[in-house]
């Protein structure tokens, strides 16, 4: 029997959560990691996490400060907040419940002991070590069930789901990521265009720094030096994280993975086309040479074109077939 | 550590009456267990324990129980301690349930078809009219091979005599079967050198062997008679059982369905899948009756699906158990199941049930008023340990309400003989402390029939408490089934000590 529409639904919503956990969790570290290096007087910008995670009207609205203690606590353990690494979990956690019979019994453990140790931390605020502590454990976690996911889930319809939802979140997360870093970054470095945000608080001998930063953020520094013989500078970081087809890191891996796994699903002309929109967007490349406003139209095309990977994979296979089927006479 | 067990005045099931030296021996089958027991110390069986609570919380084997409106997913309550059976016995027992299903498909058949058992005066008309389970709709309906129950989780009790006892006949939803599984798995986990050196049957081909009915049950329209599309229907994640739906949905590989994933259209049930809609041959539902069809039964159900039953009238699809199944499973009509057995099979039963008086007559509704401190009565409607009044442990004032409401209802109320429920060590506080325990095996019937090697031991953790429900706070232990090999002695003389390990 093929599988059930809700059964694809939660599994595809596993594959985002999870990787929307490491995620959050990298960007987290690498912000902790990062302010180590900066000097002192250089004010470190803590609300970039948020605006690059989501949740910017949420967080200002319940008064939360944008210094480092509010704001870690708000991506990592805030219940209310729906983003957040706790409540990401208990998500994917919801997500693997309803499908546990189909994923890998192992996989169920990993999460299960992540929740209860999330459970069990956060009520109060926590130390900066302590919250390291949980991104790293919730990082390990998110390694390990994908090794488990991969070596022991059956290439099956369930599968593809699982990784269509994975790579399309890595793919977004990354974009997020650019989106948020690399016009400031570029400000700071003095590289400026039009509609330059608030002035940056740090200056450009830290620009290297905040390229290595961004590469770490998105997981690719160690690929970075093995595929790309220049020095880490603009074009050629964007290009790593963007269309370096032999990094899994980046969104050009990502779509074509994607591409595979909805070749390995019943057939839907509409998700198959919003894909190769989302590729030709990636293998158009970003005008060159840089600007902060070309950059800018560059990720915004790119993430309307994620998104729409998501509906057109939501309307074929989890909601629409649904409708269609209902109204049938 | 046995040395120090101190057993109650009953029954036992590891250590046996005083001997002629007033000490308690190990009871042969359980021999092997009783010197491992004696052999480690509190300390050790302490550690085993939190390691079995630790395994059972990481492995998320949990239920789900309602205050006050809000689902809490509980770790599932379980002691180190097995219950253990002996082979030949269990064989007797096995027998007896397959003996005891049978007849109680052929009586659901009956009501639902000819009546004859009315006819013949075997059981009265009224005790089905006023059954809760007892379905107009199912009338004239026959399901394949004449199977209406095919999953059977009967509650046995074992009495201060030694005698084993059918205390309930569980045949609408009955749970449990995954615990079964899980507690081995635990046991085997944290107790490995348990199993050294004894000869205990096999529980894990529960799975395999419930498909094989399920699939045996599809119905002759089937398009692929050999690979007939199963699938469970769960209520959802908030029941209380839904570990199990899923757990059993994953051992069998079939789909896990909510009522929202089906739907029916001339008369067929289908699901959606990715791939458009998929014909659904044989549901094993984990649904009440009550919720099957919002167009027959409660219209404000939204676990089950329009139009299934009509679908199940024409023929295009089995529901195990089949609707209508739960008028055996009253409390009344289980006061009739040993006659039920004598008619149909005109053979006398293996297993007894708990003496037990239907106050629907009036001669025994009056016996049953003349003893009400002395028995247990029960709502014949109930389940899950409801309602029950243990005349023994109960006030004046309880047992004044009580007979009122039998005067107010007679027929829903029946009371049986309290029977003094055998005991276990399990471990309480640091110590093995005996604890009064039942057993739910499972029985299985299609085109031929199945029991569960054992069942799921369920075990009460208050001191003197009769209340095994894990509903209610009840425990579980894992159940061996063991064969002896060698009746007398030690299996292999001096093998403990060959193998290192020191006797105390």
């Amino acid at each position: 029997m093929p599988l059930l529409s809700r059964a694809a639904e939660h599994l595809y919503w596993l594959g985002r959560h999870l990787e929307r956990i490491e995620a959050t969790v990298r960007v987290v570290e690498e912000h902790t990691n990062l302010l180590v290096d900066l000097p002192i007087e250089v004010e470190s910008d803590w609300s970039s996490l948020v605006a690059m995670v989501g949740g910017q009207q949420p967080f200002a609205d319940r008064g939360l400060s944008p210094a480092e203690a509010d704001v870690v606590h708000y991506l990592l353990h805030d219940r209310a907040n729906p983003s957040s690494v706790a409540s990401t979990v208990a998500a994917a956690r919801e997500n693997l419940r309803v499908t546990r019979q189909l994923v890998p019994p192992a996989g169920w453990e990993c999460l299960n002991r992540l929740h209860l140790t999330l459970g069990d931390a956060g009520g109060t605020y926590l130390s900066r070590s302590q919250n390291l502590a949980v991104c790293q454990a919730a990082r390990v976690t998110c390694q390990q069930l994908a090794g488990i996911m991969s070596l022991y889930m059956g290439r099956d319809q369930g599968w593809f789901f699982y990784e269509v939802g994975r790579c399309l979140e890595r793919a977004d997360m990354t974009a997020r990521l650019l989106d948020a870093r690399v016009g400031a970054i570029m400000a700071g470095a003095g590289t400026s265009g039009a509609g330059s945000p608030a002035e940056p608080a740090d200056r450009s001998p830290f620009e290297d720094v905040r390229w290595l930063g961004l590469l770490r953020a998105a997981d690719g520094l160690d690929l970075y030096h093995r595929c790309t013989t220049t020095p880490v500078e603009a074009a050629s970081v964007v290009h790593h994280l963007l269309g370096e087809g032999r990094s899994p890191r980046s969104v050009l891996w990502c779509l074509a993975e994607i591409d595979r796994a909805l070749h390995a699903l019943p057939p839907r002309k509409l998700p198959a086309l919003a894909c190769a929109n989302a590729l030709s967007i990636v293998e158009r490349g970003i005008p060159l040479p840089l600007s902060r406003e070309g950059f800018h139209l560059h990720i915004d095309a790119l993430q309307l074109a994620l998104e729409a990977i998501h509906e057109a994979v939501n309307d074929a296979w989890f909601v629409a077939g649904q409708s269609v089927w209902e109204s049938a006479p | 550590m046995l040395a120090d067990y101190q057993p109650l005045e009953t029954f036992d099931e590891l250590v046996d009456w005083p001997d002629a030296s007033g000490g308690r021996p190990a009871r042969r089958a359980a021999r092997a267990l009783a010197e491992h027991l004696s052999a480690i110390g509190p300390d050790e069986l302490a550690l085993r324990q939190d390691l079995a609570a630790h395994s059972i919380e990481a492995s998320g084997i949990s239920f789900t129980v309602y205050s006050e409106g809000v689902g809490i997913d509980r770790a599932w309550p379980f002691d180190i301690v097995p219950r253990v059976i002996e082979g030949t016995e269990w064989d007797r027992i096995e027998a007896g349930l397959i003996q005891r299903v049978g007849a109680i498909n052929r009586f659901i058949g009956d009501i639902y078809g000819a009546r004859s058992c009315i006819a013949d005066g075997v059981v009265p008309a009224e005790l089905i009219e006023g059954s809760k389970g007892y379905r107009p709709e199912c009338q004239g309906m026959e399901p394949p091979a004449g199977v209406w129950a095919h999953v059977c989780g009967s509650d046995l009790v074992r009495g201060a005599d030694g005698e084993m006892y059918v205390l309930e006949d569980n045949l609408r939803v009955p749970s449990g079967a995954s615990y079964l599984l899980t507690n081995r798995l635990v046991t085997k986990r944290v107790f490995a050198e348990l199993f050294a050196n004894q000869s205990i049957r096999p529980v894990d081909a529960y799975p395999d062997r419930l498909l094989r009915i399920l699939a045996s049950a599809a119905p002759a329209s089937t398009p692929d008679p050999g690979r007939p599309n199963v699938v469970l229907l769960t209520p959802g994640i908030y029941n209380s059982a839904y570990f199990e739906h899923s757990f059993l949905a994953r051992q069998m590989g079939i789909a896990l369905v909510e009522g929202r994933d089906l739907f029916v259209e001339d008369d067929v049930v289908y699901a959606y899948t990715i791939d458009g809609p998929e014909r659904v041959d044989v549901i094993y539902r984990r649904v009440d009756d009550l919720f099957l069809d919002p167009s027959v039964f409660r219209p404000d159900s939204v676990l089950g699906c329009p139009g299934l039953m009509a679908a199940w009238r024409a023929g295009n699809v089995t529901i195990a158990n089949a609707p209508g199944t739960g008028v055996a499973d009253d409390k009344a009509v289980y006061a009739f199941v040993p006659d039920l057995i004598r008619y149909y099979l005109g053979q006398e039963p293996i297993l007894a049930n708990v003496p037990t008086w239907w106050c629907g007559r009036a001669d025994q509704k009056a016996e049953v008023l003349a003893r009400l401190p002395e028995l247990v009565v029960k709502p014949t409607g109930e389940s899950g340990g409801y309602g029950i009044v243990i005349g023994p442990r109960a006030t004046a004032s309880e047992l004044a309400a009580c007979a009122e409401a039998i005067e107010a209802d007679p027929t829903g109320w029946v009371a049986q003989e309290t029977i003094l429920l055998s005991t276990v060590p399990t471990w309480c506080d640091g110590e093995l402390a005996p604890r009064h325990v039942d057993l739910r095996p499972f029985t299985l019937q299609g085109r031929d029939s199945y029991v569960t090697c054992g069942g799921l031991t369920r075990v009460a953790r208050q001191a003197g408490s009769l209340v095994v429900n894990s509903s209610q706070g009840g425990g579980s232990k894992d159940t061996w089934v063991v064969d002896l090999v060698r009746p007398e002695g030690p299996l292999v003389a001096g093998l403990d000590q060959a193998m290192g390990e020191g006797r105390s």
